[in-house]
Formats: C-alpha cells, sequence, structure tokens
C-alpha cells in the first residue's frame, strides 16, 4: 500500500470512529452521563421572594443570577473508566431541583464538571479550575488528589486569600482532606491532621464489629482484604482493620489483592479460608474481586465464612456482574439504604431524580444539600448579596451534626474524624437488598471511634 | 570460559537474593507432598494463561521478526467482540466462538498486516517494538469508544460447574479445557512451525527473504499468514482469559500479556516449548510467593511483579545475539544538524510564544503548559540516548521518578534541579551497567521491567513517593515561582537551556560517536570508540537530563507522588516523541504539547466520549506516520518548509483554517474537533501527493544535502520498501 493510500485508511478510519463517537455519545446521554456545563435546568425561574431583591454579582462564581458550583470527580479514569460519574449525576440534579424550586440565594446554580481522571496533576488542575470559575465545589470525588494548595491559596473577588470552599464525598490522603477548606460527610480515613509519616495514631469506627458482634453472637475471626494496587492506601485499611480486631474481630490473615489479578490467583486465597476456617471476610477492595474470591470459595468448597461484609459493594454494578455468588454481601453504608426511599423525603427525591444509586452519588447528593444549607445560613446573616467565599466557609465551619434530612448518618463536615454511623444492608437471592442492622427502619448505628497507634507501612503481613 | 562465568555471577547473585527473600518472608507454611501438589494445582491455571499469550508472541516473532506488544489488546478486541456476539446479540456460544475465532480475528489479522505490519518488518527494531505500543494504544482507545468502559461485561467461563479434586484443592472444568487448549495450541504450533512446509517457509522468511522468495515463497502472504495465526492464537488467549479477569477491563485485558513477556524470553523468541517451561516457572513463582512467603505493607507488590523482575532476570542471564558484522548497512541522513542561526531563532520563537500564553492563558492552562515543558524536559533525556545512541530505553518517567524524588528529598528549590539530575545521572548509569550488554529488543524489554518493578516496589515506598510529598514555596531571586505563568517562563528556560547544551554536545565529537554506535557498533568499536563507556555514559546523560525533567514537573505541581510517573503514560510519551522525530531535541517539546493539547480537548474545547478516546487513538495511529518517516515528522516538515514555504504554509493553513470555521459556526465542540482532525489529515495527504510528485532524484552532483523527502523518492525508485535486504531487521532502515 503507497503513503497517500495509507493515510487516506486514516481519514477513514477517523470517519468511522467518529460515527461510533456518536452513537457512544447518544448511548452514554441516556444512562445519566457526564456531559459538562450542560444548563442544570430547562426552565430557570427564581422563588417570588426574590422579586424585590436588587442581586449584585458578590464573588467569583457568584453573578446577579447564578450561583458556579463545579463538581470534579474520576469519571474518565483509565484504570477505572466512569467510577464517580454517580457524582457529577447527582449534583447536577441536584441543581436542576433546587433550580426548580426557585434556585438558591435567588440566584440559578450552574454546575459545572472537570474530569480529574484519577490523576493527580488533573486533581490538582480542577482545584485550580474551580478556584477561578466557581464560588465552590460540591460533591468532588478525586481519589488520586494529592494536594490541595490550590483550594488553600485560592484568592476570593477581593483579592484576599479566603481558601476555595470543597464538599468533597470522600477523603483518602491526610494530605489532601487536612485542607482547612474541605468539608466531608463520609469521613476522612483515620489519619490524624496534619499529614505525618510512620508509626502514627490512627483512628477508626466500631461500628463494623458492632455489627459482627450483634450477627454473630461474640467474638469472631477471619480474613481481610485490602487493595494492594497503591502502598498509600493500605494505611488507611490496616487501621481499621486494627480497631476491628481489637474489638472482637481476631485477624486470620491479611490478603493485599490487585485489580488486575486474575481469578487463577484467588485460588490459594480461597484455599487459605478454608485452612483457616475464617468466619468472615472483610472486603476492603474494589468489588470485581470480591466477585472472583466468592466464585473460587463456592468452588472450593468454603463453608466456613457467615459473613462477606464488603465496602464497595452497594452498587447496581455488583448486584449485576456477582449474580448468584453475590448473596449474603454485607455492606456499611453511610446513608440509608435506596431502598427505604419512603421513609425519608430526602432519600426519595434522590433516588427520583437520580440513576445511578452508589455511594458517590448519594454523598454528592448529600454535599448538595449540605451547600444549600451553608448558602441558606449566609444569606441569613449577611442577605443575598452576602455571598462570598469567606461567609460560606464561615457558614459551613458552624454546621454540626448535619444529616442531610436523615439521609446520611450525622456528621460533623469540619471536624475530620472517620465516619462512625452506618447502616448495614445485605444482598438476597434474589438479588435485591435488605437493612440488616440496626433493624429499625431510618436508624444507623453509630459505632465509638477508638485509635491505634501503628506504622501502617509495616502493619500489614500478607 | 569468561562468557560462562559472566552469565553465572548474575544468576548466582539473584539466586542468593532469592534466597535471602524465601528466608525472611517465610510464612511458616510446612512443605508437605500435599502442599507441594497444591502449588502445581494452583499453578498451573496461572501458568496456562501466560503460556498462551506467551506462544502468541513466540509465533508472531517467529513468523515476521515483531515482538507484538498489541498482543493482549487484539486478545482484548477479540474478547469483547466475543461478549458482543454471545451476550449482548444473544447468539449460539458456538457461533460465537467461530465467528470470532474463524472470521474476525483472521480478517484482524490481515489487516493489521497490510495496513501496518508488512511495512513495520523493515524498520529498526525500537520502531517496531513502538509500532506496535502505538497499536496497542490505538485498539485500547477503539474498544473504549464502543464499549463504554462505565458498562460491565461479565463472560461466563467455557465448560460446566465443578471439576476434579486434587490434593484438597478443585481444578474446574473451565481451566482443564483452558489447560487442555493451551497444550493442544503448543503442539499445534510446534508442528506447524517445525513440520510443516509452512512453518519452514516462515521461518525462511524472516531469516532471509530474498532467498525465501528465489524459492517461490511469498513473503507477503507468510507476512500475512503469520497475522492470522498471530491474531487467532491472541483471540483464543483473549476469550479464555477474559472470565479469569475480573471486570473484562480494556486495561488489564490488554496489559496482562506483560506478565507474559518473561515467559516468552524464556524461550527467546523462538521455541514454545520453552516458553511453555517459562510460563510454568512464572505460575509456579506467583503461587509460591503467595502460598509460602508473607509480606509487610511496603513489599505488598512483590508477588504480584515477580513475571517482570523473572523477565529482568531472564534478559540479564541469556546469551546475547552477536554484533552483525559483514553486512550493508543503510543509514538515513536524516537529522541535519541545526545551524546556530536556526537554533537562535527557534529559542527565540519559543520564549516569545511562552511569554504570548503566560499573558494570555487561563491559570489551568498555564498549569498545563508548566506540567508540558517538565515532560518535554524529561523527553529530552530521551534524544541522546534513543535518538542519537540508538539505544531503546522505554521508561523515561523511572528515571524522571528518582530526580522527582531527590528534588523533594532537597526541599524543591531551584538549586535542587541540579542535585536532582546529578543524582538521577548515577542511577542511570548504575541501572545500565548490568543490562549495558543487552541491545534492541532485549534492551526495550528490560526498560519496561525496570519501569514496572521500579514503580511498584521503589517509588511506592512512603519514604519515597508512596506517601505525597509538597513544595510549599518555590521562588528564584525574588521571583515567586509558584505563580503559574512564572514557572512557564522558568521550565520553558530550563528546556532552552539543555536543548542548546544538547545541540552542542551532538555536534562534538561525543555526538559523532553516539552516531557513529547507532549506524553500526562494530564499525564505531573498529574505530576506536568504547562501547561500554560510550553506553554508560549516555546513559548517565540521559539520567541527568530526564532528572531534572523530573524535579521540574513536581516543581510544577508543587508536589510529588508516584501516580505522576506511570509506566504506560511514559510509553505513549516515548511514542509521540518518536512520531515527532526522537533525533530531534524539538521533538519532546511537540510531542508534550501534543498531550497538553490533548488534554484541552478533553476538558474544555470538546469533552465526550470521542475526544476521551482520541487522546489514546491519536498516537496510535500516528505510528503510521512513523512507518513512513522513521526518523520523524519534524525533520520531514524541516525539510519541507525549507524547500517549499508556501506548500508547508498551506498545509498548516488546513487545519487553522477548518479551526476557524468551525469556530465561526458555532459547531458543536465534537463536531468541529472532527473537522479539524479530518481537515489536517486530508492536508497531510495532498500535501504527501503532491510533495511525491513534485519531488525528483537528488542532484546527481550531490551539491545540496540529500533531505528526508529525497531519502523516500530514492526508496520509492529502488523500490527498496518492497524488496527486503538481505540483512537482520535490526539494521536495515539505519
Amino acid at each position: 500500500m503507497n503513503r497517500p493510500l495509507t493515510r487516506l485508511s486514516v481519514l477513514a478510519a477517523t470517519s468511522l470512529l467518529v460515527l461510533a463517537g456518536c452513537g457512544q455519545a447518544e448511548r452514554n446521554d441516556g444512562q445519566g452521563g457526564t456531559g459538562a456545563d450542560e444548563p442544570a435546568s430547562a426552565a430557570p425561574s427564581v422563588a417570588a421572594e426574590c422579586a424585590n431583591e436588587t442581586l449584585e454579582a458578590t464573588e467569583t462564581g457568584v453573578t446577579a443570577d447564578t450561583i458556579v458550583v463545579q463538581v470534579s470527580a474520576d469519571t474518565g479514569a483509565t484504570a477505572a473508566p466512569g467510577l464517580a460519574s454517580g457524582s457529577v449525576e447527582a449534583v447536577e440534579a441536584w441543581a436542576k431541583s433546587v433550580n426548580a424550586a426557585g434556585g438558591l440565594a435567588c440566584r440559578q446554580i450552574e454546575v459545572k464538571t472537570y474530569d480529574s481522571k484519577m490523576d493527580p496533576t488533573e486533581s490538582r488542575n480542577a482545584m485550580v479550575s474551580s478556584c477561578e470559575n466557581a464560588f465552590a465545589s460540591v460533591g468532588d470525588t478525586m481519589m488520586a488528589a494529592a494536594d490541595a494548595s490550590p483550594l488553600a491559596e485560592c484568592k476570593d473577588a477581593a483579592g484576599a486569600t479566603t481558601g476555595q470552599p470543597q464538599l468533597q464525598t470522600l477523603g483518602l490522603y491526610a494530605t489532601q482532606y487536612c485542607n482547612a477548606t474541605s468539608y466531608y460527610l463520609f469521613g476522612p480515613s483515620g489519619d490524624p491532621c496534619p499529614a505525618a509519616e510512620g508509626k502514627r495514631t490512627l483512628t477508626g469506627s466500631t461500628a463494623i464489629s458492632d455489627y459482627m458482634a450483634e450477627a454473630t453472637g461474640g467474638d469472631t475471626h477471619g480474613t481481610f482484604v485490602l487493595s494492594a494496587d497503591t502502598v498509600g492506601t493500605i494505611a488507611t485499611s490496616v487501621a481499621a482493620f486494627q480497631v476491628m480486631a481489637d474489638d472482637g474481630m481476631a485477624i486470620d490473615q491479611m490478603i493485599g489483592v490487585k485489580s488486575a489479578d486474575t481469578s487463577a490467583e484467588y485460588t490459594p486465597r480461597a484455599a487459605s479460608l478454608k485452612k483457616h476456617g475464617s468466619q468472615f471476610v472483610f472486603w476492603g477492595a474494589p468489588f470485581p474481586g470480591l466477585i472472583q474470591m466468592r466464585q473460587e470459595a463456592a468452588t472450593q468448597g468454603v463453608d466456613s465464612v457467615e459473613k462477606w461484609v464488603c465496602t464497595s459493594c452497594y452498587d447496581p454494578a455488583y448486584v449485576e456482574a456477582a449474580g448468584k455468588a453475590g448473596a449474603g454481601t454485607v455492606v456499611p453504608v453511610p446513608h440509608l439504604p435506596f431502598e427505604e426511599a419512603d421513609a425519608n423525603p430526602a432519600m426519595k427525591e434522590f433516588t427520583s431524580a437520580v440513576k445511578t444509586h452508589n455511594l458517590f452519588a448519594a454523598m454528592a447528593w448529600a454535599d448538595g444539600l449540605l451547600f444549600e444549607e451553608a448558602v441558606n445560613a449566609v444569606v441569613a446573616e449577611n442577605g443575598v448579596n452576602g455571598l462570598t467565599r469567606a461567609n460560606l466557609i464561615a457558614a459551613l465551619d458552624a454546621v454540626k451534626d448535619f444529616n442531610a434530612d436523615g439521609m446520611i448518618g450525622t456528621t460533623t463536615p469540619s471536624a475530620k474524624e472517620a465516619g462512625v454511623c452506618s447502616v448495614f444492608v445485605e444482598l438476597g437471592e434474589d438479588g435485591s437488598w435488605e437493612r440488616a442492622f440496626p433493624e429499625a427502619s431510618a436508624e444507623f448505628h453509630c459505632g465509638a471511634l477508638e485509635s491505634v497507634t501503628i506504622d501502617p507501612a509495616t502493619a500489614f503481613k500478607g | 570460559m569468561t562468557n560462562h562465568l559472566s552469565r553465572l555471577v548474575p544468576l548466582i547473585l539473584v539466586a542468593g537474593v532469592l534466597g535471602l527473600v524465601v528466608n525472611a518472608t517465610w510464612a511458616g507454611t510446612p512443605v508437605t507432598g500435599e502442599t507441594l501438589l497444591q502449588l502445581l494445582v494452583f499453578g498451573l491455571p496461572v501458568a496456562a494463561i501466560y503460556a498462551v499469550n506467551a506462544a502468541g508472541l513466540v509465533v508472531v516473532h517467529s513468523a515476521t521478526g515483531i515482538f507484538n506488544f498489541a498482543h493482549g489488546a487484539i486478545g482484548m478486541i477479540c474478547a469483547f467482540i466475543f461478549w458482543e456476539l454471545s451476550v449482548n446479540r444473544e447468539l449460539p456460544l458456538w457461533l460465537s466462538l467461530v465467528l470470532v475465532i474463524c472470521v474476525v480475528a483472521p480478517l484482524l489479522g490481515v489487516t493489521l498486516d497490510v495496513v501496518l505490519m508488512r511495512r513495520l518488518k523493515h524498520a529498526p527494531v525500537m520502531m517496531r517494538l513502538i509500532g506496535t505500543v502505538g497499536l496497542m494504544v490505538a485498539l485500547m482507545g477503539v474498544a473504549r469508544l464502543v464499549w463504554s468502559p462505565q458498562n460491565s461485561y461479565p463472560i461466563q467461563p467455557l465448560g460446566s460447574l465443578g471439576g476434579i479434586e486434587i490434593a484438597g484443592v478443585v481444578l474446574t472444568w473451565s481451566r482443564v479445557i483452558t489447560l487442555c487448549i493451551t497444550l493442544g495450541l503448543a503442539v499445534a504450533l510446534h508442528l506447524l512451525i517445525r513440520m510443516t512446509r509452512l512453518g519452514v517457509a516462515m521461518r525462511a522468511a524472516v531469516d532471509n527473504e530474498d532467498l525465501a522468495a528465489l524459492n517461490g515463497i511469498s513473503p507477503t502472504r507468510i507476512s500475512s499468514l503469520a497475522w492470522v495465526i498471530g491474531s487467532v492464537t491472541a483471540a483464543t488467549a483473549g476469550i479464555l482469559i477474559a472470565p479469569e479477569v475480573g471486570n473484562m477491563s480494556v486495561e488489564a485485558m490488554s496489559l496482562l500479556v506483560i506478565n507474559s513477556f518473561a515467559a516468552a524470553m524464556f524461550g527467546r523468541l523462538r521455541s514454545i516449548s520453552m516458553a511453555y517451561v517459562g510460563a510454568l516457572v512464572v505460575g509456579l513463582s506467583l503461587t509460591f510467593a503467595n502460598q509460602f512467603l508473607t509480606f509487610e505493607g511496603r513489599w505488598v507488590g512483590v508477588p504480584s511483579n515477580l513475571p517482570l523482575i523473572l523477565l529482568f532476570v531472564v534478559l540479564l542471564a541469556l546469551p546475547q545475539a552477536q554484533l552483525p558484522t559483514g553486512r550493508t548497512l543503510r543509514s538515513y541522513p536524516v537529522e541535519r544538524l541545526p545551524s546556530n542561526r536556526t537554533v537562535v531563532t527557534w529559542a527565540l520563537v519559543l520564549l516569545a510564544v511562552g511569554g504570548l500564553l503566560a499573558m494570555f492563558a487561563s491559570n489551568v492552562l498555564l498549569g498545563r503548559l508548566g506540567n508540558g515543558v517538565a515532560l518535554a524536559v524529561i523527553l529530552l533525556g530521551m534524544v541522546p540516548l534513543m535518538g542519537w545512541a540508538g539505544i531503546p530505553f522505554l521508561a523515561p518517567l523511572a528515571l524522571a521518578g528518582v530526580g522527582a524524588f531527590v528534588a523533594l528529598w532537597a526541599g524543591g528549590g531551584v538549586p535542587t534541579l541540579l542535585l536532582a539530575g546529578a543524582a538521577t545521572g548515577v542511577v542511570a548509569i548504575l541501572v545500565a551497567l548490568p543490562a549495558l550488554r543487552l541491545s534492541g529488543l532485549s534492551m526495550a524489554l528490560c526498560s519496561v521491567a525496570f519501569a514496572v518493578v521500579f514503580g511498584a516496589l521503589v517509588m511506592q515506598q512512603p519514604e519515597i513517593l508512596g506517601n505525597q510529598r509538597r513544595i510549599s514555596d518555590l521562588e528564584f531571586f525574588g521571583v515567586d515561582l509558584t505563580d503559574p505563568r512564572h514557572f512557564l517562563g522558568y521550565a520553558v528556560l530550563v528546556y532552552l537551556l539543555l536543548a542548546l547544551v544538547l545541540v552542542a554536545v551532538r555536534r562534538g565529537a561525543y555526538g559523532r560517536r553516539l552516531v557513529a554506535m547507532r549506524d553500526s557498533e562494530v564499525a564505531a568499536a573498529c574505530v576506536g570508540v568504547r562501547l561500554l563507556w560510550t553506553k554508560a555514559s549516555v546513559f548517565g546523560l540521559a539520567g541527568v537530563v530526564a532528572g531534572i525533567g523530573g524535579a521540574l514537573l513536581v516543581q510544577g505541581a508543587r508536589f510529588g507522588a508516584v501516580e505522576q510517573f506511570p509506566m504506560v503514560f511514559g510509553l505513549t510519551l516515548v511514542l509521540s516523541t518518536m512520531v515527532m522525530g526522537i533525533g530531534t531535541v524539538s521533538a519532546p517539546m511537540a510531542a508534550a504539547m501534543m498531550t497538553v493539547l490533548f488534554a484541552t480537548l478533553v476538558q474544555d474545547w470538546a469533552p465526550g466520549p470521542f475526544t476521551s478516546s482520541l487522546e489514546l487513538l491519536a498516537p496510535g495511529l500516528a505510528v503510521l506516520a512513523l512507518i513512513d518517516m522513521p526518523r520523524g515528522q519534524i525533520p520531514m516538515f524541516a525539510d519541507l518548509f525549507r524547500r517549499h514555504p508556501s506548500r508547508g504554509a498551506v498545509l498548516v493553513g488546513t487545519g487553522v483554517l477548518a479551526a476557524l470555521v468551525a469556530a465561526w459556526l458555532g459547531l458543536p465542540g465534537g463536531v468541529a474537533v472532527v473537522l479539524v482532525v479530518l481537515a489536517a489529515v486530508t492536508g497531510l495527504i495532498l500535501a504527501t501527493v503532491v510533495e511525491a510528485r513534485a519531488e525528483r532524484l537528488p542532484d546527481p552532483l550531490l551539491r545540496k544535502p540529500i533531505g528526508p523527502a529525497q531519502v523516500i523518492s530514492i526508496d520509492h525508485e529502488l523500490r527498496l520498501s518492497s524488496v527486503p535486504a538481505a540483512l537482520p531487521a535490526e539494521v536495515t532502515a539505519r
């Protein structure tokens, strides 16, 4: 083939890909999508009580008629594509809902999105973008964010270094969540602030060990599994394991698994469950590995495990991918089960407005509610033209015992402590989730916050 | 005797280290007949996965001389098509299998051969390898475009539930089937290559195409057949492996093949039976580590990286091919040394563009540009190593990671650049010393193993880059470099300074020695070039520059984390630099700016699945350009502009005009991007056609130097692209 012909083939290939791309876009839109900068409401409206107000542009991202918020999330990461798309969808749906009800602080909410790609550099760019364009970050879900200095050093419209308010769904690294203007509903990991290295005191909740004691009638022993994709994530898991172990869940063994492990590599792991007679498996890694482990355990005749506890499995994708192998999986969730939407108006609104029902989506929606509460507090204190980042930060700092109208476990967003309240749900044979603990509908179980002093880099043995 | 000793010493060292590791991590599991039998039962299915992939690598390399980095990606695409047919379209399983293995895979093989592989066959080894890396990246892009990564694609394993119980461990029927197919494949491929006329023809065509052609063998037909067999093997592997991979992710399926490299190299890419032995060794080692050893947190990555550690060992221990002598050598005089005026002019242009961008760009774009310039400095280190010395090294970001760590450790200030460069230079030499005897493909694979193992076991340590580290202040003579505008100017200055130093090096005797070594190590040695010293020193030089780049990267980001230096990203950067022209100091900047362009495209201009996939597709498709112009696009375009400035301007104008028209029409981002891409490609085609027609053979008196376009014309006239030279592919196209 000569050169021009080769290049024509590239041209043809490009054209085909364009067509494929168009088709893909349509499909994604149908699934909820992650389109950027879409108007949050088709028919903007402003509450009647705002009719007599003269609105002004008061801050970066706040104009006379709009409040711009940015949601930065890992939606296009090569390693985990679509991981946090639920966060984006939830924030957009929340904004649409607020706008439809008349807006916030007499303004419409406009949502900007940024794909942080699970990449530290893009995560940093996301923060810079938010600082430049948005009033606040809402529903941020950036797993690889390594540094929060663009938020901490963000200047407001007057040129003062107030910092950019950031309402995160979850925090992994102390270097990021220790930032003074970051707020969490699903507590950060137990690492102390400011970030430390080596042997240190970390905290963890006893909620899971409380559940296990309740479910099994006393002390148990089992296998703890964590993600070994990066050494950094081991620290947070090991501290939680140790807290559980100190509270009656003895450690048979610890296993580090990687996302790329094949099922064949799970065979010896399943056999070791059998050897130890583990009564539970605590899964602190991405859920595809649990499916592999459970399939292998079933094949190898492991029958000692009474509880498969998984932190990442309350997700329709898990139910679909696991099929019958997923039955009996127990998940501690920091929000009410989606199945209890009828018992809580906030959850009801979330489930009807957002198609993706997972942890990130629920917490991002709750972040929206927190933002709403803080903005309303600013308006109550300073009027509709008092919307500045400084005022918003003061309002967020003042929020105590927030529970998003009962949708999530009670928490203080500025506390920077690990979350202690959960509801435990169990997957049935028919693929539906049912509340397992506590039994009463719309209730959470809040454990105690315990501490352990370890060096996470060496405490793991697996 | 000396040779044997030199091979034995590293083996003894490795055995000693392994002994110490096993002793230190022994979990206490008793070694009994039962546990050893269990080890075998655990290890066999893992080995089968590696073996089936290794077989594909060996058969393709045996028949075409190309090491197919994209083997896993071909299997991945076929597995996804299998899912599409059997699950999504609900076709019967057998029909889906037949369609994929007997229709789709062969068609894919033929297409790849015609479009890419047949033309890569005679390229230098570095380009052949990078070509398949490009193909892998492109196939990953296609898969992400067609099968949304947000959905799950479960494939049920072949065979019914249950299995055979051996030593208390159940070996499932699906794994029994996999083992049987793996063994069957081995026998079939062995018979095909060793016992059939077709196999003899394949080997003959690799050894000497001319001679094979004289004996009635069609090299074209043989090449197509080899790729058909390779694709069918890859498809079989993909379908067998898909149920074993947790979520059938594009990335996991495509990169799993890297773990099979050690097995394939165990058979020196020639022997399928030895590759199977290698796969068994890898599978058993991995299982042994999981069953008998315990690793604490910081070393948790050791077991999963064992295949690459073994690859490292195998490459170092294997006897290397002798240096080729007594053969014709064709050398492309492609990289013209830039004149002083050119250097100064382009340096000023770069500074002016940097200044303009600093004035008008947003902070986000400035951040990306600063990061891009730092990447350009890292890649600049690859110019003397890969471009001038011709040493294929695919781990630029691993070297950069060393520089980043040293800079952070020393406080992150501007003077730490020098310290980072010096330390990385030393590390590069130390890393290179055991690998200096390697060349070509072995060196390239060794660098891949180094990148992965170094990233997973060294850079992941909390004390190095496992825990994120911050740089709070960055100032130089009162200038606040935390301001992205200032940092961009500073980064551009560092780049220019290093580029000018490298140009000076290239002009000097040392630069000529490097090029001489690239063209012919034997000839260079004959004229007194000390090969080992020259190789070690060029590694050191590359390390210094890449280390400075790494330090610059963390200064710009104001933090350091291991995630900033991923191996696959490093591969795509090297690919882009090669496409641009790795022998020129401007190529790294062009390649790095491409990453900035794509990031901006995806984030700001045209977010969506198409542009997101384009990030992967574009470098892959660019490989086609690499085939036409082995030394890269920049030398070719520089030549075009030098000879026909107006024609070059029209070319560039096509893309710009399309962009302006799209903006004026207010087209949606995705459509606008597509228009620009199509316009640019069309412009490129037209320019090439016009150029090819206008180009005449060079002046026979050679009053002017021969340019790249004329080299292509000469090749065309002499039919060099279709008549293979009687020399090994490593030296054919130099």
